[in-house]
This record gives structure tokens, C-alpha cells and sequence, in this order.
């Protein structure tokens, strides 16, 4: 693993080229999640990029502006520029690489971000990895994790009465960065940065099908692969604990193996 | 204010990112440390946050991740978690010690990363402070009567205590703890005896000490003297500070709850290194 600096600001970038001397000359962006998210998924996500990098792929995962070790406030955030920053990373990547292809896997509002950014160039295939498909309901969903948060006693010993702010579980979300979520709608995209895209999801599917025929209509060709292992995204006490992939791991190794649908 | 993010220990396997002031100054560099397994950012960003404002007064900061957490490679050929954690710091101030010329260091941490700050001091004659955020703190009789007096006060409710007690040990394991999911948490304190006679060796050594507690270490810490009332044979003179946010969560969730932090622990640096 080698870090590298990009951007201006400065953005912080984890390479890990192809290991073994078994380059499949294909490079494997990583879009984390936001927020509590971020944290939780970097384990993950890590054991990941070395899984990919064995197999011959060249990965790079990186923080957004405000985010993690890159440059930034959090309160700085804006949507627009996570969208320029994934667009940038996919830069750095090809050019840290030397490769021509290039697949995007999205995580939660990394794959919103992915699928969304006008920055990032046309690339071989996209992998969503339970994707946010409506910004609007996951603003609706956090914050209703926060004020359940606010009078849990195993979190505080009295009930708290936040000053009005912008504060949701653990990071500040200002209006800005609120409504630039909202706006964000992968059910209305019209255009795709891949013709390729692989839905990886645990949990609760009955979105996933109406979703791809969405897609289809589209002309992208899909796939979809279920995950037995169900990650807690939706669950307030796991805020702040690190995540298990379990079989999403597999299933979107296999994705990125296989090349897309 | 710069940052770089560095590899670094003896084979390389250690990460972190170290965030310096514009004018470079002969104050003590702070090394922040993981708080169970969540990365060298800390919970909701908590070490990144906390480095840029200390740049802003003049002070540099290492936060960076132990060996097998975060970005760091496990270290190989070390079972013992305590000696794998001395070896890492070590390796840290070494680090700077050469690319830096950095002698003197703050180390400072949340939960396991407050008690790895404490051995950490303990082992390293170049620490000169420790920040620890819900680290040690054993029972006291006044620590008692603030957790059951209010029980005791009301027959009803110290009926349902007992009835909850003798219904847990029948039928249920023990009460949670905070971090009870976090395998590097699950270790009890040591004795007492074995923590006052290194706290008598820090203030031999004359290390300045921040324990902070928050609202959710109840089960241990429920008062501000009870570090004092804990060790009344340490001397610590004015070398100790104590605060205890109780209105906060143990990772300081709430923005509002985190900038109290924040004045305070910049303020302590101020008062003590600036």
C-alpha cells in the first residue's frame, strides 16, 4: 500500500497496486460511504482493496474533501465537490497505474456519488454496493436514527435537547450539503458513466428489481448479486462500530472478476 | 498548517498522518492513537479535527493506527498485545525523533487508546503528558452512594434494582459495558496498586496528566475527585487535570458536547506546553 496526495487541496489516496506480480492491467476505484458510514465501512473496505489487489487489479480508495485524513472542515462538505473529487480520483488512479481500464465500486452514497459525478470519466463497469438510491429518504432515515440517538440512555444518561444545528449522527450536515443529497435521485439519472452496472445488496431487495428494469430501459446491461450477510446500516447502536462485509465481499470480487454483466 | 501522510516502524507496516503548524516550534509533539478498532480519524473525525486545531496553536500531531488496525500491517513475531502496543509507540517516536527531531511527546487516546496512552508514558521516559479520555478509574464509597443512593432514596425503585439484579444473575449474562463489542476493550483494569505505583513514577517524572470522562463510563467514573480519592498516596500536585462531561457520550457524538472537548484539551495544551 503506498499513500498519495492529489488534488488542491489536498485529497489522501491509498494505492495498492496489483500484488504478486499478476497485473490484470485493470484498475478498481473505491467510493467510500459519508458520514458515520465513512468510519465504519474502513475496515472493511481495506480488507477489500487487498483482496482486489492480490487478485491482480490496481485499487485506489481515498477520502473526499472534508472527509476522513483528506483536507477539510466536514462542515465544508458539498456534494458537488465530492462529485469532482470522485472524477479526480479516478485520475490519480490511471495515472498512478498506467491503465486504460477502469471499474468504480460505490458504497452506500459513494455509489450515489459514483453513478452521479459529472467528473468521472466513462469507465468499464460499476459496482453499487447497497446503494443509495433516494438522498432524500437517507436524510429522512438518519435523522430519524439521530433523535432516537438523543434519548437512548445507553448513549446518554439523561435525554439531551440539541440546540438546533447541523449535527447528525457524529458530523455536521449543513444545508448545503443537505440539499445536495436530496437531489440526488439514481431512480431519475438519465445518464450512466458505465453501460455496465452490478447491484451487490444484502437485506432487503424488493427495490433492487424495480431499480434495474429502470436501468434496463436505459440500455445498461445488469446484474444483480444478493448478499446473505445483512450489514446494519439502519441500525442507531451500531453508529460508531466497525462493519462486517462478510459474503458482499465475494460477491462483488466476483462482480469485478467477472467484468461486469 | 501541512499534513503527509507517513509509513513508517521497522519494516514499515505502521501508517499515519502527521499534521505540523506552518512555524515549525520546539513544542512537544502530540501522537494520537486508535480508540478501539476505529481508524487513526477517530470516532466522527475526533484526531483529525483535534490535530489541525493544535497546529493552529503551534503544536504538531501523529495520529496514527497500531499495528493491525487501520492501515498499519500487523506486526509479526509479537503475540502480546501490550508489548506490540510499547513496540508501535516506539516506533513512532523514534520516527519523529529522526525525521522531525522531535524529543518530548504528548500521547492521548479514547478507551483503549486512553489506556495505551497510560503505558505508554509509563514505558517512555520521552512522554512528558498523557491525554486520556474514559481510561482508569476504580470504585469508591463515594462513587457507590452517586450510583445507588438515588435507588436506595426510593424503597420502589431499589426494589426493582434488587429484582433486576437477582433476575439478571438467574437468567441473563452481565449488563453491557460501553464497548463491550470491541475485542481490544475486553480486558479488565489491573489492580490499583499496579496503576498508583506508575502514576507515583509519572509524577517523578513530572508528567502532566488530562483524564476526561464522559457520561457514558458511569459504570466506573461518576464524580470529578474520584481519581484523587482513587490514588491519595500519588502526589499529584497540580500535574493531574480532571473533567467529567457528564451530559456527554463516550465518543462524543454531539457537536456541541465535542467543542467542549476540544476548549478543553487545547486549553490544558496551551496551559501546560505552550
Amino acid at each position: 500500500m503506498e499513500s498519495t496526495q492529489f488534488g488542491q487541496p489536498a485529497l489522501l489516496g491509498l494505492y495498492h497496486p496489483a500484488t504478486g506480480g499478476s497485473s490484470r492491467g485493470r484498475g478498481v476505484l473505491i467510493c467510500p460511504p459519508i458520514g458515520h458510514e465513512h468510519i465504519r465501512a474502513h475496515r472493511a473496505l481495506r480488507f477489500l482493496a487487498v483482496r482486489l489487489a492480490r487478485e491482480g487489479f490496481d485499487v485506489l480508495r481515498f477520502d473526499y474533501f472534508g472527509v476522513g485524513d483528506s483536507a477539510g472542515d466536514s462542515g465544508e462538505a458539498q456534494v458537488a465537490r465530492w462529485q469532482a473529487d470522485v472524477g479526480a480520483a479516478a485520475d490519480e488512479l490511471r495515472a498512478l497505474a498506467g491503465n486504460e481500464s477502469l471499474s468504480v465500486l460505490g458504497v452506500r452514497f459513494g455509489a450515489t456519488l459514483a453513478a452521479t459525478g459529472n467528473g468521472l470519466p466513462t469507465v468499464d463497469h460499476l459496482v453499487l454496493w447497497d446503494p443509495i438510491l433516494d438522498g432524500r429518504a437517507y436524510l429522512t432515515d438518519m435523522e430519524e436514527m439521530h433523535r432516537a440517538m438523543l434519548v437512548d440512555s445507553r448513549c446518554f444518561q439523561r435525554p439531551r435537547q440539541e440546540q438546533p444545528g447541523p449535527g447528525l449522527l457524529g458530523f455536521p450536515f449543513s444545508r448545503a450539503l443537505r440539499a445536495g443529497i436530496a437531489s440526488c435521485n439514481l431512480h431519475a439519472l438519465d445518464r450512466w458513466p458505465s453501460g455496465r452496472v452490478t447491484v451487490v445488496k444484502g437485506g432487503n431487495t424488493s427495490q433492487v428489481e424495480p431499480f434495474l428494469g429502470e436501468l434496463r430501459q436505459r440500455g445498461i446491461a445488469v446484474a444483480f448479486r444478493p448478499a446473505t450477510t445483512v450489514v446494519d446500516w439502519e441500525d442507531r447502536e451500531a453508529v460508531g462500530r466497525s462493519l462486517t462485509a462478510g459474503d458482499a465481499q465475494g460477491a462483488i470480487l466476483a462482480a469485478l472478476l467477472e467484468g461486469g454483466p | 498548517m501541512k499534513e503527509r501522510a507517513y509509513s513508517f516502524g521497522e519494516s514499515g507496516g505502521l501508517f499515519g498522518v502527521f499534521t505540523e503548524p506552518d512555524v515549525p516550534s520546539d513544542r512537544p509533539t502530540v501522537i494520537l492513537l486508535n480508540a478501539g478498532l476505529v481508524h487513526r480519524v477517530g470516532p466522527f473525525r475526533i484526531n483529525v479535527d483535534l490535530a489541525r486545531r493544535l497546529a493552529a496553536l503551534g503544536f504538531s500531531t501523529l495520529r496514527m493506527d497500531l499495528s493491525g488496525l487501520g492501515d498499519s500491517a500487523p506486526r509479526p513475531g509479537e503475540p502480546d498485545l501490550h508489548r506490540r502496543v510499547l513496540a508501535d509507540l516506539k516506533d513512532a517516536m523514534d520516527f519523529l525523533a529522526e525525521k522531525r527531531g522531535a524529543s518530548r511527546f504528548v500521547v492521548g487516546g479514547i478507551c483503549s487508546g486512553a489506556i495505551n496512552a497510560h503505558r505508554a508514558a509509563v514505558a517512555d521516559p520521552r512522554v512528558v503528558g498523557a491525554i486520556m479520555l474514559d481510561g482508569y478509574a476504580y470504585s469508591t464509597p463515594q462513587f457507590l452512594l452517586r450510583r445507588y443512593g438515588p435507588r436506595l432514596a426510593d424503597p420502589g425503585a431499589a426494589l426493582r434494582f434488587v429484582g433486576r439484579q437477582v433476575s439478571n444473575l438467574v437468567t441473563s449474562p452481565p449488563a453491557a459495558t460501553p464497548c463491550e463489542d470491541d475485542e481490544i476493550l475486553s480486558q479488565d483494569f489491573p489492580p490499583k496498586e499496579r496503576i498508583a505505583a506508575e502514576l507515583r513514577q509519572l509524577m517523578e517524572r513530572n508528567v502532566a496528566l488530562l483524564f476526561i470522562y464522559s457520561g457514558n463510563w458511569y459504570l466506573y467514573f461518576n464524580y470529578r475527585d474520584q481519581i484523587h480519592d482513587n490514588f491519595p498516596d500519588v502526589p499529584f500536585g497540580d500535574r493531574l487535570t480532571v473533567e467529567h462531561f457528564a451530559d456527554a457520550d463516550h465518543t462524543y457524538t454531539l457537536l456541541e458536547d465535542r467543542e467542549r472537548l476540544f476548549a478543553t484539551m487545547l486549553g490544558w495544551m496551551q496551559e501546560r506546553f505552550g
